[in-house]
């Protein structure tokens, strides 16, 4: 099977007050279609900085990181955008939903910057299956944290995109919420043939993964 | 124990204030610009009236000349009663007069001094030379004439000048006179001495003869004392009238009461829009702050406590900026000096006034307090929970019952406050009624807005619905962009019409009915020689020519006026003086009889057709009684109609008429206007009619242009200013609304929105607000240009296209550009501090 996701000998240095500081060193990983990678490491070890990487929300100084035999080395920030909009759902632990968009609203943003039709129906059908019928039309403020995460999941998979980056999905819930969160990801994952790398502290979660990694100072150790 | 617990607690917490304060400067920045502006303009308009009225106060006996002035206006000074009151003071004698100076073949019309030896008893003459004041009260025949004329006629000391067909030699040119109060302050002014004027012949009405006597008390005389022996003499003297210190320079403080009412209310204004800035910049402020404020709720702190930090960090930052635009203010009477010394020989002093400061300070105080309320209200709304639920909450203004009470309350008492304590007060009140009529109607306009966009379904266009969605989501920052923007251009659109309006005023090319030139002090033998004189320049001349005479009006049914008419009255004038009275037998055409009826050949009593503007300030009514004083004679006549009079069209135009039949046998003189149909370059009348004197209609127009450019200026100078502070706040309003869109920003990011439709949104967002406020912004200044225009300047009000287009231009354009800036800015927010929350 062909590698989603390659990743060669990537460097990210940031500039802090003229110092620099290295937060990813040498970092390889191939990711495979609808193979799911679980990165474990402790807090500032550079988990987050990675997935902003493969995301395109951030530059990396040096080496290759290949999305689909696309190098995003050398791609603007439109271009980064485009390929998000169309290929990658993402999901953080501060869920970033809109708060003046409902949650039905919030799915569909996903498929309306896209231009797709029949976006209503996809977003309910979706909101269905992560257990958020009733909840269509209520905002953010008016979700526990856990009904949040779900929409923020539906929305992430609305589009079926090619790969899932997840940031600690359930750091901010409790255990009952964060199995079922964790449930509900890797069954939508599977469903809809996407990839995912997933950020956890939870070892119980890392462990549902096809593959576990390991980041310790900026570098892969696992 | 717990009141001390309390006490430390309170310590704690102003300490906390302090320091949050001082670290939180930056955030800060466009509070205390907006408000350092809006104090500055107020505390330097206040700084200049009390300065101005104190020095006008302080030189008021310098402005007049002497303790006291008896002013027997054309008739002589009974003598007798002059020797009486030098008994007790020193006197000096000034007689005034028109006439022109001609050098060759120029002549300017000039207000003539003739002054005695004891000239000034206050105040000094500056001239230059130095000596020349001395060398001209020394010498006969010599002459001091002021710096413009000096120039305009080309003059060099040693030079004659002829007045009357007489030659005077000039001796220097006159810097500055003391007594400035009367007719010199924009006028042509010259001095010769007292011998010099007995050269000439001046019972010509035409020459506008005024005879005064100063008084200053001798040293062993109290000055209470002193006044009220001299008004005693004088009591029986219908001829001579007393002026007291206070009435000198009243058309000076005319002009800076109603200057100064005006740039208050315009510095009013801007702190009022400012203050709808300082309430956005502060909700961004607390925005800012909202998971400390979260924090702090957590810990245990009350909503008052919070409010209470918050209240004290505004309450340093008042005294700060108070302290700072008070002092600014006050460092602009220096630069302002160098000005007026050279004009009107005034030197503001320089000194802090506490009350100043208060006033400042105070007005600041209740503004902030006022629009700060709602602002700080929304902590209330601010929960614990956000702490641990991760919602991004927006801050809103809060209003309670109590809170709009209290507001409504201040806002009154602030209102009433300013109004009545101002010149004019029912002007003030009617601004402010105006003013707060606009913020309404863009309040119920942005209501409308939101309402409207309930209806709109913009599914099928993604960037309407996100400007639809911003607009009613970012309604707080929307309403006060809405709002400010409103309020700033209809401000700005109505000073914009208002300047074009006066400009073109200003530069109003002459009335095609107006004559070229007034005549003054035609004798009724010259008049024959006079026609022939004109019609020998231009046979196709038109000639309009009035008798007239001098009257006083001493009584309004039996009671002077001078008893109960307040001097800032807008028609004192026509009571405080001598007053020129024609007759005519037929109504003037361009003289609109708005009540009563005009005079029949027969009737031989008095009767009177009086200016309806007059009329009206002085609450004259039909067939009220005048006493007018006639030859020496009081005679009672009654006033029979009131004539709509426009001195605008530059004719021959009398306040008061008279009927015909009673003037047939009065001694009159003749008052001319001539229209010339070729051009006619030099008009030289000093030979064959040396004592009559003439106005160019074109110079005259000149003067009042230049002073009315003068007023323009000073006027934009302080409304850019205020523009700037409406921009100011307008750019803070945008930049609170970017902020606030960072997070939503970085939503789209996540989403994967480019750029452009991002900033597409935003621009129709922009589109949406500015056009609908626009539109109304240009409907209230036309309302308010054409009713200030009307009613304030009594001038035509048109409308100009080209002004309003640019200044919406330059507002749209600015505003676009801030909206770029501020989007391009946050559109790329630094994503790592975000997605860690921090």
């Amino acid at each position: 099977m062909n590698n989603l996701l390659e990743i060669k000998k990537l460097n990210l240095i940031y500039k802090i007050n003229n110092k620099s500081l290295q937060i990813l060193k040498n970092i390889n990983l191939s990711l495979k279609q609808k193979e799911s990678i679980s990165v474990v490491g402790e807090s500032g070890s550079g988990k987050t900085s990675l997935i902003m990487l493969i995301a395109g929300m951030e530059k990396f100084n040096s080496g290759d990181l290949i999305f689909d035999g696309i190098n995003l080395k050398n791609l603007n920030e439109d271009q980064l955008t485009d390929i998000r909009k169309k290929n990658i759902g993402i999901i953080f632990q501060s869920f970033f939903l809109l708060p003046n968009f409902t949650a039905l609203e919030n799915v569909n943003l996903s498929l309306e910057i896209n231009n797709i039709n029949n976006g209503i129906l996809k977003s309910k059908d979706i909101l269905d299956r992560v257990g958020l019928k009733n909840r269509l039309n209520h905002f953010p403020s008016q979700l526990s944290g856990g009904e949040q995460q779900r929409v923020a999941i539906a929305r992430s998979l609305v589009m079926k995109p090619k790969l899932i980056l997840a940031d600690e999905p359930t750091g901010n819930l409790d255990k009952v919420n964060s199995l079922l969160i964790s449930n509900i990801l890797f069954d939508l994952v599977n469903d809809e043939g996407s990839s995912l790398i997933l950020v956890t502290h939870d070892t119980k979660i890392a462990n549902k993964a096809n593959k576990k990694v390991e980041i310790n100072d900026g570098k892969i150790s696992g | 124990m717990e009141k001390l617990a309390d006490n430390k607690y309170m310590k704690y917490l102003l300490l906390y204030a302090l320091k949050d304060l001082f670290r939180s400067k930056f955030k800060l920045i466009s509070i205390s610009i907006t408000l350092f502006l809006s104090l500055f303009i107020y505390s330097t308009i206040l700084t200049l009236n009390s300065s101005l009225n104190k020095e006008l106060s302080n030189n008021q006996k310098i402005l007049l000349g002497g303790d006291l002035e008896i002013d027997y206006n054309r008739t002589k000074g009974n003598k007798k009663l002059i020797n009486e009151v030098k008994k007790i003071s020193y006197v000096t004698e000034i007689i005034e007069f028109n006439s022109m100076v001609n050098k060759g073949e120029h002549s300017i019309f000039t207000r003539i001094k003739a002054i005695d030896n004891y000239y000034p008893l206050y105040g000094s003459v500056k001239t230059y030379p130095q000596n020349a004041f001395n060398k001209m009260k020394k010498n006969i025949n010599s002459i001091l004439l002021n710096k413009n004329t000096y120039e305009n006629l080309n003059l060099k000391i040693g030079d004659n000048v002829n007045i009357q067909n007489k030659q005077l030699t000039v001796v220097g040119f006159l810097e500055n006179i003391p007594d400035i109060g009367g007719a010199f302050v924009f006028g042509d002014y010259a001095m010769i001495n007292k011998n010099t004027l007995q050269k000439f012949k001046l019972q010509s009405l035409g020459n506008l003869m005024n005879n005064e006597f100063k008084i200053k008390f001798k040293k062993n005389i109290k000055e209470k004392n002193g006044i009220k022996r001299v008004i005693e003499i004088f009591k029986k003297d219908k001829n001579s009238k007393v002026k007291l210190p206070k009435s000198s320079a009243r058309g000076l403080k005319l002009i800076i009461n109603n200057f100064t009412q005006f740039l208050s209310l315009l510095s009013i204004s801007a702190l009022l829009i400012a203050s709808v800035g300082l309430a956005n910049s502060l909700l961004s402020y607390l925005n800012d702050k909202s998971t400390q404020i979260a924090i702090k709720k957590a810990i245990g702190i009350s909503n008052s406590k919070i409010k209470l930090i918050y209240y004290s960090q505004l309450l340093i930052l008042l005294i700060i900026l108070s302290i700072l635009s008070y002092i600014s203010g006050l460092l602009i009477i220096p630069i302002l000096n160098t000005y007026l010394i050279n004009f009107y020989n005034i030197q503001l002093p320089f000194h802090f006034s506490l009350v100043t400061y208060f006033n400042v300070f105070t007005i600041g105080f209740v503004v902030f307090v006022i629009f700060s309320i709602p602002t700080l209200n929304s902590i209330n709304r601010v929960k614990g929970n956000i702490l641990l639920k991760n919602i991004k909450t927006n801050l809103m203004f809060y209003f309670t019952k109590k809170s709009i009470f209290f507001m409504f309350s201040i806002f009154t008492i602030f209102i009433l406050f300013i109004s009545f304590s101002s010149f004019r007060p029912l002007y003030s009140l009617f601004y402010f009624f105006s003013f707060f009529i606009c913020i309404f109607a863009f309040y119920l306009i942005f209501i409308f807005i939101l309402r409207l966009l309930k209806y709109i379904k913009a599914d099928n266009f993604l960037s309407i619905k996100f400007a639809l969605k911003d607009i009613s989501k970012f309604k707080n920052i929307s309403l006060i962009v809405l709002v400010t923007l409103g309020l700033g251009s209809t401000l700005l659109l109505s000073l914009g019409l208002i300047g074009f309006n006066l400009k073109k005023e200003i530069s109003k090319s002459i009335p095609k009915i107006a004559p070229d030139y007034f005549f003054v002090g035609i004798q009724k033998n010259q008049e024959l020689n006079f026609v022939n004189f004109i019609k020998s320049k231009d046979p196709l001349s038109s000639i309009n020519i009035m008798p007239m005479m001098s009257v006083k009006l001493i009584k309004i049914n039996n009671v002077d006026p001078l008893n109960y008419i307040d001097q800032f009255n807008e028609s004192y004038w026509f009571i405080n003086n001598d007053r020129r009275v024609s007759w005519s037998k037929l109504p003037s055409k361009n003289n609109i009889i708005e009540s009563g009826e005009w005079w029949d050949d027969k009737t031989e009593e008095l009767l009177i057709s009086l200016d309806s503007k007059i009329a009206k300030d002085l609450n004259i009514k039909l067939y009220d009684k005048f006493t007018l004083l006639i030859s020496g004679r009081e005679i009672e006549g009654k006033v029979i109609n009131f004539r709509k009079v426009n001195y605008q069209d530059l004719n021959i135009n009398f306040a008061m008429l008279i009927n015909p039949k009673f003037a047939k046998n009065l001694p009159s003189e003749i008052l001319a206007t001539v229209k010339f149909m070729k051009k006619i370059n030099n008009l030289n009348l000093s030979n064959e009619f040396p004592n009559i004197s003439f106005i160019e209609v074109r110079n005259y127009l000149q003067k009042i242009s230049d002073i009315l450019n003068k007023i323009y200026l000073s006027i934009s100078l302080v409304s850019l200013v205020v523009i700037f502070i409406g921009f100011f706040v307008i750019l803070s309003a945008i930049v609170a609304q970017g902020k606030s869109k960072i997070f939503q920003n970085l939503v789209y990011k996540i989403i994967g929105l480019n750029k452009m439709k991002i900033i597409k949104a935003s621009i129709l967002e922009f589109l949406i607000l500015y056009g609908i406020t626009i539109t109304f912004s240009i409907l209230f200044s036309i309302i308010i240009s054409k009713f200030v225009v009307e009613e304030f300047f009594k001038s035509s009000w048109e409308f100009d296209f080209i002004t309003l287009f640019s200044i919406i231009f330059f507002i749209i354009f600015l505003n676009l550009l801030l909206i770029f800036y501020t989007n391009l800015k946050y559109l790329s927010p630094k994503i790592y501090p975000l997605i860690r929350n921090e």
